[in-house]
């Protein structure tokens, strides 16, 4: 049991310091959320630096152009990358932390050339097709029809509705759930993952606009969408057993360099809290403590399932990440609110142009009101906890199969 | 980095969790209920456990001792927690690598902290064999300030009562009648402020083995209880209880192992390893460990219903020790200052 650095992973992290404190000073500052071509570009342009620089991918196989990196040091990219203020993710969110790790484990040759590189150079942006109205926590409950048609049955046409869709603005390509199934049978077993170009005919988008005022999701019309066979992930029907690796993918990674954001921000809370004499109040200054310690722990416990996942057989993150996502997403609201009572009214008075950047505190409250919802409500994965690790009888009407 | 626990240390918990099994805990269902008064250290249990070496874990092997560090002595109090084993360990293994004849465990040394301005309240002091004191002493001059020093007191040269009724009936309380002490002085304000801090850190993993044993306890009794026709742990609202003790305990258990490699990495002096460092990660173990023991046994009663609530379940055993533990090596707000120092 320890934490320290191997002489390789102590190399690796200095390599990656020095070339961050290189790099970042020539980025242009972060686009305002609303400005979907700018954050594109933006976002892009950050990948591609770091696709030259041997960074992208980081834990993707070297024979799909990643790097190949152990758990570890993909773990020690998130922490110096956030540590150092680089960019998130942003718009890659879906190519580089799911969709693309999921082609790599069930997608075909042909399908991984074409897509895996682009994701790596930061020129494919992917969006995700899979909440609709009727089919939330329940997702295999999905309605979105694709029938075969064409002389050898060579397209899907596909129709219905898809909702939350983040990024569908920018995307050029959706990881898309539907029915291939008749709609009445067994609701797990019809449904098919396909790879949808956004530029098809008879896709068309409605923003949505979320709490914090910015568009980062929309809805998603689809009328007669005429997708190519070739296009399908798996088998026919296989498609619920695939959204599963990709969910294992979603929750395993998608959230961990947030929390050094979050220990970051806490320490910038407690400078303002005294700053402000919130300081003095006692009971202000132990509810940071106290958030410290969960976020510390929230660090210990990632690199507790980073070290399992090393020594695993198959590398897919566990159910253990279930207790992650729970934890971090409730600690993360409560430091929102935390700084909106440091800042006081100020924490009322939002100044237009601000309000959607990244990092702005009254945005960052509103934004963080969906993190126990995306990716599995926290209701859900009590369930998953419940139901999986600790193998409590399931619900007798959701008896035939789990949630998101 | 490799956080997982290594062979050797599972081992060891391994060894420890085995002759726990063959003496009887409190904790156990069915386990005939001590009264108030006849609690108290299990001799038969004390030498078991001294044999396999548990209060020398951090001993020299030339002292006597394990020669190893608090990433082991984690797992061994996590057992001890897991079976609510009754005993002055946690005292008796602090002393251990600063008086080197504890090492073996075959004198029982007890704790107590009279810094603070709290009823001067001892454990087990019929049983003791010497007692460290952690205590304040004024300075000379009047407006002088004092110095914290740690004192080894003859236990039976206090003056002290018996508490009649001590909430857990397992661990008898005196009071103290007597300030200030006569004893010999065996370290300064840095050993006391160590010893405060390594056993805030025992006292975690304690709590962690007591929040982790009770999850196990109501999943298994959610499985097994049936209402309405069906199990009770397909209800979602004890379903999600049981959810949240695991969340708790597996995120003590992560702060808590996390701490003691800091600071056993401390006192190897790695590079960047600092102690201030190290000692908020002790105070954020202890403060979610605390919470995490409270809570689950809070939780574990609810789930078990009216059962929950009799003496027979003995559920209550464990949410009186971890009521007593929360406050001992420092409580929460004590910790989360603690901590905030260094934000
Ligand atoms: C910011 C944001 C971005 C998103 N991005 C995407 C995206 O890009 N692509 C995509 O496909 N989806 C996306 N989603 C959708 C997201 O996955 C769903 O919102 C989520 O799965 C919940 O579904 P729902 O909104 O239909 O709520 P519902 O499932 O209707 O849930 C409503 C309430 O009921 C509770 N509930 C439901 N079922 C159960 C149950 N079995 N047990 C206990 N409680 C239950 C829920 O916990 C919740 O409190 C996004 C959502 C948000 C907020």
């Amino acid at each position: 049991m320890q934490l320290r650095d191997t002489p390789d992973q102590q190399r690796f992290r200095e390599e990656l310091r020095a070339w961050l404190r290189a790099t970042l000073p020539t980025l242009d500052p972060q686009p305002s959320q609303d400005d979907w071509p700018a954050r594109r570009a933006h976002d892009s342009h950050w990948q591609a630096l770091l696709h030259q620089a041997g960074y992208a991918g980081l834990n993707w196989p070297a024979e799909y152009g990643g790097r190949g990196a152990t758990p570890t040091e993909h773990l020690i990219f998130l922490e110096e990358s956030e540590l150092a203020g680089a960019p998130y993710v942003g718009v890659n969110f879906v190519g580089l932390l799911h969709a693309g790790p999921t082609l790599i484990a069930e997608a075909s040759p042909e399908q991984r050339e074409r897509h895996i590189p682009a994701i790596l150079r930061g020129e494919e942006i992917w969006c995700q097709g899979f909440s609709e109205p009727d089919a939330g926590s329940d997702l295999a409950a999905l309605r979105t029809r694709a029938v075969r048609e064409g002389a050898g049955g060579e397209h899907y046409v596909v129709n219905g509705r898809k909702t939350w869709t983040s990024h569908a603005e920018v995307a050029d390509y959706c990881e898309l759930l539907v029915r291939t199934g008749p709609p009445d049978g067994p609701k797990h077993q019809g449904i098919t993952w396909l790879i949808m170009p956004m530029d098809t005919p008879g896709v068309a988008l409605r923003p949505l606009m979320t709490a914090g005022g910015s568009t980062e999701f929309s809805e998603m019309i689809l009328e007669d969408v005429r997708i190519p066979v070739a296009n399908r992930v798996g088998q026919e029907g296989d498609g619920w057993r695939i959204a599963m690796v990709t969910f294992a993918f979603e929750r395993g990674t998608g959230f961990v360099s947030e929390v050094v954001w979050a220990r970051r921000r806490l320490v910038e809370i407690a400078a303002l809290a005294r700053e402000k004499a919130a300081w003095e109040d006692s009971q202000t200054r132990r509810r940071i403590a106290r958030l410290a310690a969960e976020f510390d722990a929230l660090w210990a416990l990632v690199k507790r399932n980073v070290s399992e996942a090393e020594h695993s057989a198959d590398g897919v993150p566990g159910p253990g990440s279930s207790v992650f996502k729970l934890r971090f997403s409730e600690a993360r609201q409560h430091l929102d609110d935390l700084h909106a009572e440091v800042r006081g009214r100020d924490a009322l008075a939002f100044d237009d142009e601000l309000c959607t950047y990244d990092g702005e505190p009254g945005y960052e409250r509103l934004r963080s009101l969906a993190y126990t919802i995306a990716a599995g409500t926290s209701q859900v994965q009590r369930n998953i906890i419940g139901e999986r690790i600790l193998g409590l009888p399931k619900e007798p009407s959701a008896a035939k199969g789990g949630a998101r | 980095m490799d956080f997982r626990p290594t062979q050797d240390q599972l081992a060891l918990a391994g060894a420890v969790r085995d002759v726990l099994g063959k003496h009887s805990a409190p904790g156990t269902p069915g386990q005939k209920a001590p009264e108030a008064g006849i609690g108290g250290v299990d001799v038969a249990l004390w030498r078991d456990l001294a044999e396999l070496g548990i209060f020398g874990v951090r001993v020299p092997e030339a002292g006597g001792g394990l020669g190893l560090g608090h990433a082991e002595s984690v797992h061994v109090f996590e057992e001890l927690g897991r079976c609510l084993a009754t005993g002055p360990f946690t005292a008796t293994a602090l002393a251990a690598p600063l008086l080197p004849e504890y090492a073996g465990g075959r004198h029982r040394v007890g704790f107590g902290d009279l810094t603070g301005g709290e009823p001067q309240i001892l454990e087990h002091l019929d049983a003791l064999d010497a007692l460290l004191v952690v205590e304040t002493v004024e300075g000379e001059a009047p407006g002088a300030v004092g110095h914290t020093q740690v004192l080894r007191v003859e236990p039976i040269e206090l003056r002290a009562d018996a508490v009649p009724h001590p909430v857990d009936p397992c661990v008898p309380l005196h009071r103290l009648r007597q300030k200030p002490l006569r004893g010999e002085i065996v370290g300064d304000a840095g050993t006391a402020d160590a010893l405060l801090r390594e056993g805030a850190l025992l006292t975690a993993a304690y709590q962690v083995g007591i929040a982790a044993v009770l999850t196990e306890r109501a999943v298994a009794y959610a499985k097994q209880r049936t209402q309405f026709g069906r199990a009770i742990g397909s209800f979602q609202a004890v379903k999600h209880l049981c959810a949240d003790m695991f969340a708790r305990a597996e995120l003590a258990r992560a702060a808590v192992h996390s701490a003691a490699v800091l600071l056993d990495d401390e006192a190897a002096g790695h590079d960047g390893a600092d102690l201030p460092a190290a000692a908020a990660a002790v105070s954020a173990a202890k403060l979610l460990a605390d919470e995490a023991a409270v809570t689950n046994a809070r939780s574990a009663i609810q789930v078990h219903g009216g059962m929950g609530c009799t003496w027979e379940m003995g559920l209550h055993f464990h949410l009186k020790r971890a009521w007593a533990l929360s406050m001992a090596y420092g409580r929460a707000a004590e910790h989360t200052d603690l901590i905030s120092e260094s934000l």
